[in-house]
């Protein structure tokens, strides 16, 4: 095929291409292009190769450009409106014990999460708590001290400054003392991991302390063993808030204790031996069939669902 | 999602590259929606699905690009002419388009250097155009309404990119060779 009608194929398949995609294309001219098309099988090869570049070409810088344009509209749109700083709790549960009859103590604030909610609360003193599903605190405020009981369940604290009352949080017999930053409580069956975002944080207990800064983290086990001081390198902190999980050498049996707080239908297993496999895994609550399909692959533990909706692992 | 990760060579990959892809990915495209770990994770995956079946000499440039195709992929429009293209192909029995996914497209990492290059002689004009017309799927009558530009002035400009950026890749296809890239931009970047 000479040189001058690869050109003169070329040139009207850029015709037809541009007509197509200009939107003024008629029937009668869609037709015309299709008998063009079919009228050699080199026409409809350039025909293609130019939706091809085109097509590909949404992955070039002007594509990103145009992404990058519309988050930065989206993100003015935001504040124009008004929502910076909304905190918007689904269900507070707030109940006043009289345990300090005989004193002038404010009686504690108690805030519960139910299964699968997440919900913010600000305290007195302008802090603000943000609690995981099935979560359980008691707080404590006066003039003198700022005081919190996590009883169960995932918190992250965003504690006000306030450098003549410390902001004590005791989990167990674990404490964390800050006087202003951003910090996570993670509270599990058998530990209790602290991660701090901002600020510095102080964790102890009976017999050992670490002092905490931001992207740091410590573990504190049943025995009151304190890990290694783990740095996070990773955006991981306070997932949860996005029911997003991240597992790290953890076993199946802690795995389905936290998703079972934050899902509506429990996993339970078979055999308790399930429970003791160890995983490494990061998904989405919305992913739970993939990451039990995964399950399934790499250790041969299948699942159903039964009748009643619970989700069963067994070997 | 990423479980159990089988081969030690993507284990170590993602041990390493996990963390600093999620800060490139925030630092360039915001904190979300979408989620950079949703879309560092989806980008993994499919460097998980194509490694094995052809060899990618560049793994983490081609994760990153996978995932910025990713976000980008979030910003499609519905595309009517498009729509009208590949009803055309299927009635003509024409091979469907299928080398415009996030991957596919990122592994013709020469391809998509040439196009980058022949964007980047655009005038400012051309790239507006292009943008509404290519990436947001509009009609050269929205584009006009839009713009105020009468529609042979659109046709005109848009017409004179496409070629340069067509001409580019045939070239370099044919003879192998950018050489010739620059004589055509200098021909082919007025509008």
């Amino acid at each position: 095929m000479s040189t001058s009608y690869d050109e003169a194929v070329w040139q009207q398949a850029r015709e037809y291409h541009q007509l197509i995609h200009s939107g003024m294309c008629d029937v009668a001219q869609q037709q015309q292009i299709k008998t063009w098309l079919r009228a050699d099988e080199r026409h409809a090869e350039c025909f293609r190769e130019l939706e091809v570049l085109r097509r590909q070409t949404r992955y070039s810088s002007l594509g990103e450009e145009a992404f990058l344009k519309q988050k930065a509209e989206e993100s003015t749109d935001k504040k124009r409106n008004g929502t910076l700083g909304a905190i918007a709790a689904c269900v507070v549960c707030v109940v006043l014990f009289f345990t300090y009859q005989y004193t002038n103590e404010p009686a504690p604030l108690e805030f519960v999460t139910a299964r699968g909610e997440i919900a913010d609360f600000m305290l007195p003193d302008g802090s603000q708590i943000t609690l995981g599903a099935k979560s359980h605190v008691l707080v404590n405020q006066n003039d003198r001290i700022r005081a919190v009981t996590q009883l169960a369940g995932d918190a992250i604290y965003k504690v006000t400054k306030d450098a003549q009352r410390p902001f004590v949080v005791s989990v167990d017999d674990v404490d964390v003392r800050v006087l202003g930053t951003v910090f996570e409580v993670l509270k599990r069956k058998t530990s209790v991991k602290v991660e701090v975002a901002e600020g510095h944080v102080n964790v102890s207990n009976h017999a050992n302390y670490e002092d905490l800064t931001a992207s740091e983290f410590v573990t504190v086990n049943d025995h009151g063993e304190f890990s290694e001081v783990g740095k996070q390198r990773s955006r991981t902190f306070a997932n949860w808030r996005n029911q997003r999980f991240s597992f790290e050498n953890t076993t199946i049996a802690e795995i389905t204790e936290v998703l079972n707080r934050y899902r509506q239908d429990s996993i339970r297993l078979a055999h308790p031996e399930i429970g003791e496999l160890v995983v490494t895994a990061s998904f989405r609550l919305n992913q739970l069939n993939q990451f039990l399909d995964a399950l399934q692959v790499s250790h041969d533990i299948k699942w159903h669902i039964d009748g009643t909706g619970v989700i069963w692992l067994q070997k | 999602m990423i479980v159990l990760m089988k081969s030690k060579f993507f284990d170590q990959l993602y041990q390493q590259y996990w963390p600093e892809l999620c800060v490139r990915l925030q630092a360039r495209f915001g904190a979300g929606p979408p989620d950079p770990e949703d879309i560092a994770q989806q980008a993994f995956c499919k460097y998980s699905e194509l490694c094995n079946e052809q060899r990618i000499d560049n793994p983490k440039a081609f994760i990153y690009t996978v995932a910025r195709n990713l976000f980008i992929d979030q910003f499609r429009r519905i595309d009517k002419q498009q729509q009208v293209m590949d009803q055309i192909f299927e009635e003509l029995d024409i091979a469907p388009v299928y080398e415009d996914s996030a991957e596919q497209s990122a592994l013709q990492t020469e391809r998509n250097a040439l196009i980058e290059k022949a964007i980047s002689t655009f005038s400012e004009k051309q790239k507006q155009l292009m943008t509404m017309s290519i990436i947001e799927g509009k009609s050269y009558r929205q584009i006009a309404q839009e713009t105020g530009l009468p529609i042979a002035n659109i046709s005109r400009t848009i017409t004179a990119a496409q070629t340069l950026l067509d001409q580019t890749i045939r070239t370099w296809e044919y003879d192998g060779s950018v050489d010739n890239v620059t004589y055509l931009l200098k021909e082919g970047s007025g509008q």
